[in-house]
C-alpha cells in the first residue's frame, strides 16, 4: 500500500511538471465548469495547435498575474485567439478585451477531476 | 507516520494551488453615469432645502436639517462611488489617450463631493454637477454615442446628460 502511494505520488509529481491543477472561480464557463471545479491543464505555453472549441487557461490580458479559463471561439489570421465564456451573460472575454495573443496562453484544459461526479476528460 | 505523510502529500498534490478565473467583472458591462448625476442633483436640492428651513419651530428645524444633512452626505458619497466604479472598472488605457483629462476630472469630482459633504457651498455643489456631467459625456463618447443635455423635471432645474 505504501509502495502504491509512493509510486502514485512520484507519478503525479512527474505529471505536474507538465500538467497544472486549477480551481475554477466564477460562473462564466457554466455549464462546462462550475465555480469550485478542479481542472487540469496541459501546459503548452503559446501553443499554436489550438482549434476553435478548445478550452484554454490564459493570462488575463488586462493583468497578467491573473489566470482565466475560456473557450477558443476563432483564430485570427495573425494567430491571436478570440476567447469567450460558455455563459456569455456572465463572462468578461474577447468581447471586452479583444483577441488574445498566443503568448498569453498557458495551456489547454484536459481534465475536470473534481467533484468526482463531474469527472470528465476533454480530448 | 510515514504513511500519513505520504497521504497528506498525495492529497496536496491533487489540490490546486492556482485559480482559473471564470468570472465576470460584474455587472458585465452594465455601466451608466445616470445615478451619479441624480445624486449630484440631490446634493444641490438638499443645500436648497437646508437654506429654506423655517426657524420658528426650533425642534422641527433641527429635525429637518438632520434629515437633509444625512441625505446630502449619502448622495455626495453615491456620486463618489458611482464615478469610481465607472472610472476604475470601465475606463481603459486607450480611453485615457483619447480623453487625457479623465484622471484630473475624476480627482476634481472626488474633492468637490467631499466639499459637498463638509459644507453648504452651493457653488461647489453646482460645480460638482458640472464635472459629473462632463464625466457622463466622456463615458457616452467612448461608447460611440452622441450626447444631449435635457432639462430636468427637478425643483433644482438644471440638466441631465443623456445619450442622444
Amino acid at each position: 500500500m505504501s509502495l502504491f502511494a509512493a509510486l502514485s505520488y512520484l507519478t503525479i509529481r512527474f505529471a505536474r511538471s507538465r500538467f497544472g491543477q486549477f480551481a475554477v472561480r466564477g460562473h462564466s464557463m457554466e455549464p462546462t465548469f462550475a465555480d469550485g471545479d478542479f481542472i487540469t491543464a496541459l501546459e503548452v505555453p503559446g501553443s499554436a495547435n489550438l482549434k476553435p472549441g478548445a478550452l484554454v487557461v490564459i493570462r488575463d490580458p488586462r493583468g497578467r498575474d491573473r489566470e482565466m479559463v475560456k473557450r477558443v471561439s476563432e483564430a485570427m489570421p495573425n494567430g491571436d485567439l478570440v476567447v469567450l465564456g460558455d455563459s456569455p451573460g456572465q463572462s468578461t472575454d474577447s468581447r471586452h478585451f479583444g483577441p488574445v495573443p498566443r503568448d498569453l496562453i498557458i495551456g489547454r484544459v484536459v481534465l475536470r477531476y473534481w467533484p468526482l461526479t463531474r469527472f470528465r476528460v476533454f480530448a | 507516520m510515514f504513511l500519513t505523510a505520504i497521504k497528506t502529500r498525495f492529497l496536496s498534490t491533487l489540490t490546486p494551488t492556482r485559480v482559473a478565473s471564470a468570472h465576470c467583472d460584474i455587472p458585465c458591462g452594465i455601466y451608466d453615469p445616470h445615478q451619479a448625476q441624480l445624486a449630484a442633483h440631490s446634493v444641490i436640492r438638499m443645500i436648497d432645502l437646508i437654506a429654506a428651513v423655517e426657524r420658528a419651530d426650533e425642534t422641527k428645524a433641527e429635525h429637518d436639517i438632520a434629515r437633509y444633512v444625512t441625505v446630502k452626505e449619502e448622495h455626495a458619497e453615491i456620486v463618489k462611488r458611482e464615478v469610481r466604479i465607472i472610472w476604475g472598472d470601465y475606463f481603459k488605457a486607450e480611453h485615457l489617450q483619447e480623453f487625457p483629462n479623465l484622471h484630473g476630472l475624476v480627482f476634481d469630482i472626488m474633492k468637490l463631493a467631499s466639499k459637498a459633504r463638509q459644507t453648504l457651498d452651493k457653488a461647489a455643489a453646482e460645480e460638482l454637477l458640472g464635472k459629473v456631467q462632463e464625466f457622463a459625456e466622456i463615458f457616452y463618447k467612448t461608447k460611440g454615442r452622441d450626447t444631449k443635455r435635457v432639462a430636468t423635471v427637478y425643483p433644482t432645474g438644471g440638466e441631465l446628460v443623456q445619450a442622444a
